[in-house]
């Protein structure tokens, strides 16, 4: 029997439409998969058949639940279905929750008032779902404020507010974008448990293939408001009919084969454990854990016994890492929220003093080297292109502010030239420096602040989750065209990133933190294919990945063997 | 009965740590705003010598009042004295009436008071419904009458409407005094009231037209929270969920303007009380900065400093009863 349907649902907005003519339909028992990136309006649609969508959007069709349509009745009618027939899970679990109620009385709410309970009845179901979604202690936990609970544990809470009421249909809404992939993986296990459980339909939403596969039996892919392909997610995945849809499927097959795809050894960073003199080239070099022989290359940046503890706080945010940056390398830092990562970032950067230990510049101590010339030889590319470049600023002086800063230009002609030089060189036209930032994609936005860290000519680059803001189709481009740049120019490159993937497409070496510490590092294909920490294994295998009998696909839909990436071109 | 959760002693421990150290900061700025007061006061023109004998005295008759003002003696003497008499509740002593400065503040202050937190109150009652309804209706006419109804409020100067107000109700129709307040005070409890009810009317629209606009805003970025939108996924309807979500979370940027609005008051009376000739604390201040009565100025420009800094401090401990996140930090 049909809970949910979209009939010809579409939604518009004052300057446009932007979603048109979807069709769903959940029945009893389905598990639908709803794909598409930012943009798609996949979102919209799950908001509309809640009646919910923001001030100022319009619905149009039918929005069917359990025969009635109730697109354009009141308000009234809508509450009788949301959270009793509706349950809903939303991808923020920081901004979901109502930060100032413990969160046992925010479950409490909705089952007193759909199911009539007493307060006693109540607190003793909520108890109940808290501890369904097994979140430890849930009697005390249910007295916690949100803030006082992980990323995880928030959306666990959210999953039983959604469940609560005993649903229907559940409308998971990228329920695990938020979250690292080692709690997504058991945020996405427990949602599969309670489908099976509870037997609610269920429509998850994501833009990550490989996750939706994972849970969803049929699929619908959305691209610019429309359904562009929909079927079995056996028959999407090998047998993708539209282009979008084969694009998705290769991009996430490349996870798939991760393993087998890493970059092969450049110089060696050298292991964490191994304490090195960079100042006596002679000495060094021995590395203790790996048997790689280390290339030449200059150190140009190194980090010893690096600790940084902030204050109130317990443990250090990173703890006694060795960090060596040779010339011509290319290192991924790669860990979990709260692993260290940016802490670390921070102080090769010079913007951060570390409590312990010591930053070198080309040998010398960073206090003691002219803060020019290193901002001339390190730049940054930062994660989110939406907040990182001024937006009242052209393109053509947000490029050359570093120019200018650093003193590098002379004069304005110059400072122009160069402008049009990196933005030719990441693929924009040197005309588009007069325009600003907001009238670019994300994407291009990406390619703008790369182009700002490639005028002042840098030897090293440092990239903090550069495609971490961006969707998954532009990722592919944006990683390119920075191993492109990385090979062209002779870049020493530094890659912050939680996405395994984007590291052995980009780095040689790999460098594995956890709650401060490195736990492993080495070669990026050996890391990858044999790790031989337990922590890298469980992150490794944490990644949401497509079966992986299927082949990779090329454009037309045919088995494409040209499709592994051309080592050659990928480390110097 | 899942009220936040009170975690033990060592939560309370830290908040009395936290609330000692924050009266400390308290005393700390007392110091500052003692020792500015009285200095800039030395700094600015005007001599009470000068004032009090009028152009033309003689040198010798200019130096002897000054010695018995006292204003003869070396600045670090009388800073010294002014401290010492903080210290000990002591104010000093008006250079004109000789009569105790503390004693002609708390005179005022059965007219400031009441005037003051009436208005205050007044505002708030006023300025929350008002305000959460034209978030609300944002987009309909409501909305939009009730906020230009609070841009007029706010672009009106106050000194303006208190005149057309007694203008309009004490002069045309009759209703209330235009002034003056009952010379036996609260013992003609009646005549008090009538008389304060202009001043606290007047009062009471310009602010409450600034209180509206935080309220409005503190609203809005509530509905727009994603909790908000939680809740109504849930089954709540717009006003129950704001109820439940918006009461709280939008109180915290509402309280530190009700603060500064407390606070604002006070230092208001100062016009308010000038139009409607009310025999306040606005008024005592500027009759004395008019005859350079230091000792009186520095007493009450200290008070009202004093209380604006109380008010800053009653607004961060409800700001941490509000929001227990707060309490984590130090």
């Amino acid at each position: 029997m049909t809970i949910l349907a979209a009939e010809d649902l579409s939604v518009s907005a004052p300057d446009g439409t932007l979603v048109s003519g979807v069709n769903l339909r959940l029945d009893a028992g389905d598990r639908v998969g709803l794909i598409g990136e930012s943009g798609s309006g996949k979102s919209l649609t799950a908001l509309a058949l809640l009646g919910l969508l923001p001030d100022g959007m319009r619905a149009s069709g039918r929005v069917v639940v359990d025969g009635r349509d109730l697109l354009g009745r009141p308000d009234r009618e809508w509450r009788r279905v949301r959270g009793r027939t509706l349950g809903v899970v939303f991808q923020e679990p920081l901004t979901a929750l109502d930060p100032l109620m413990p969160v046992g009385r925010q479950l409490t709410g909705p089952l007193r008032m759909h199911h009539g309970l007493n307060r006693a009845d109540a607190e003793a179901e909520a108890v109940r779902w808290l501890a369904r979604v097994h979140l430890p202690d849930p009697a005390r936990l249910a007295r916690a404020l949100p803030h006082q609970l992980s990323g995880g544990q928030r959306q666990r809470v959210a999953i039983a507010m959604a469940l609560a009421c005993r649903p229907r249909v559940l409308i998971a809404d990228e329920p695990t974008t938020a979250l690292d992939v080692t709690v997504q993986a058991q945020v996405l296990e427990l949602l599969g448990e309670l489908v099976a459980q509870t037997g609610v339909a269920l429509l998850f939403i994501s833009h990550d293939l490989p996750v939706v596969a994972g849970l969803a039996r049929d699929l619908v892919v959305m691209r610019h408001g429309r359904v562009v392909e929909s079927g079995s997610v056996d028959d999407v995945l090998r047998r993708p009919r539209s282009g979008y849809a084969r694009r998705l499927v290769r991009s996430a097959l490349a996870v798939t084969r991760l393993a087998g795809q890493a970059v092969p050894a450049g110089p060696e960073p050298t292991a964490a454990a191994a304490p090195e003199r960079p100042a006596e080239p002679g000495s060094a070099d021995q590395p203790k854990q790996t048997a790689q022989p280390t290339a030449a290359g200059d150190l140009i940046l190194t980090g010893q016994h690096l600790t940084r503890r902030y204050p109130g706080r317990p443990a250090p945010a990173l703890d006694d890492v060795d960090v060596n940056i040779r010339a011509g390398t290319s290192l991924g830092i790669v860990g979990e929220s709260g692993a260290g990562k940016s802490t670390l970032l921070r102080l090769l950067l010079g913007v951060d003093r570390p409590t312990s230990g010591q930053v070198r510049f080309a040998g010398q101590p960073l206090d003691r080297v002219d803060a020019r010339d290193f901002r001339r030889q390190v730049q940054v590319v930062f994660q989110d292109p939406r907040s990182s470049l001024d937006p009242r600023m052209s393109v053509a002086s947000i490029i050359a502010e570093p120019l200018r800063s650093l003193r590098l230009a002379p004069n304005r002609e110059e400072r122009a030239r160069r402008v049009a030089e990196v933005l030719t060189a990441v693929g924009l036209h040197p005309d588009d420096g007069r325009r600003y930032p907001h009238e670019f994609s994300g994407g291009q936005r990406q390619r703008i602040a790369i182009a700002r860290a490639l005028a002042p000519r840098p030897r090293l680059l440092l990239a903090d989750e550069p495609v971490g803001a961006l969707d998954v189709s532009v990722r592919q481009q944006i990683v390119d065209l920075l191993r492109e740049l990385v090979d062209r120019y002779g870049l020493t490159l530094v890659l912050v990133s939680h996405d395994l993937a984007v590291v052995s497409q980009l780095c040689a070496q790999v460098m594995v933190l956890r709650d401060g510490r490195v736990v492993e590092s080495g070669a990026t294909d050996r890391v990858l294919t044999e790790p031989a920490d337990a922590y890298t294994r469980m992150l490794l295998s944490a990644v949401p990945r497509l079966p992986s009998d299927l082949e990779p696909l090329s454009d037309d839909g045919r088995v494409d063997p040209g499709r592994d990436v051309p080592a050659s071109t990928l480390v110097r | 009965m899942w009220r936040r959760s009170a975690s033990g002693a060592d939560r309370s421990r830290a908040g009395l740590g936290w609330l000692l150290r924050r009266i400390g900061w308290l005393l700390g700025s007392l110091v500052v705003a003692a020792s500015a007061v009285f200095l800039l006061l030395r700094v600015l023109p005007g001599d009470p010598a000068v004032t009090l004998l009028g152009i033309g005295s003689s040198p010798e008759q200019y130096d002897a009042v000054r010695r018995q003002l006292g204003t003869d003696r070396p600045l670090l003497a009388q800073y010294v004295d002014w401290f010492g008499g903080l210290l000990t509740g002591d104010l000093g002593e008006g250079l004109f009436t000789r009569t105790p400065v503390l004693d002609q503040i708390t005179e005022r202050l059965p007219v400031t008071l009441p005037l003051a937190l009436s208005a205050f109150v007044a505002s708030a009652l006023v300025a929350v419904p008002v305000g959460v309804l034209a978030a609300v209706r944002r987009r309909g006419l409501l909305g939009v009458v009730l906020s230009g109804l609070a841009q007029l409020g706010i672009a009106l100067p106050v000194f303006w409407l208190g005149i057309l107000l007694v203008w309009l109700v004490a002069v045309r129709w009759r209703l209330l005094p235009p002034g003056g307040f009952p010379r036996v005070g609260w013992r003609d409890p009646g005549g008090a009231v009538e008389s304060l009810v202009l001043p606290v009317l007047t009062l009471t629209v310009a602010q409450a037209s600034l209180l509206i606009r935080y309220v409005r805003s503190a609203t809005l970025d509530v509905l727009h929270q994603d909790y908000l939108r939680t809740a109504r996924s849930l089954g709540y309807s717009l006003p129950r969920a704001l109820w439940r979500h918006g009461l709280r979370n939008g109180a915290a940027p509402v309280v530190n303007v009700l603060g500064v609005l407390l606070a604002s008051s006070l230092l208001g009376t100062v016009v308010i009380e000038s139009v409607f000739a009310l025999p306040g604390l606005g008024t005592l201040l500027l009759s004395s900065v008019q005859a350079r009565d230091l000792p009186v100025v520095q007493g009450t420009v200290f008070l009202m400093t004093a209380t604006v800094l109380l008010v800053g401090l009653v607004v961060d401990v409800v700001q941490r009863l509000i929001d227990p996140r707060l309490r984590g930090r130090a």
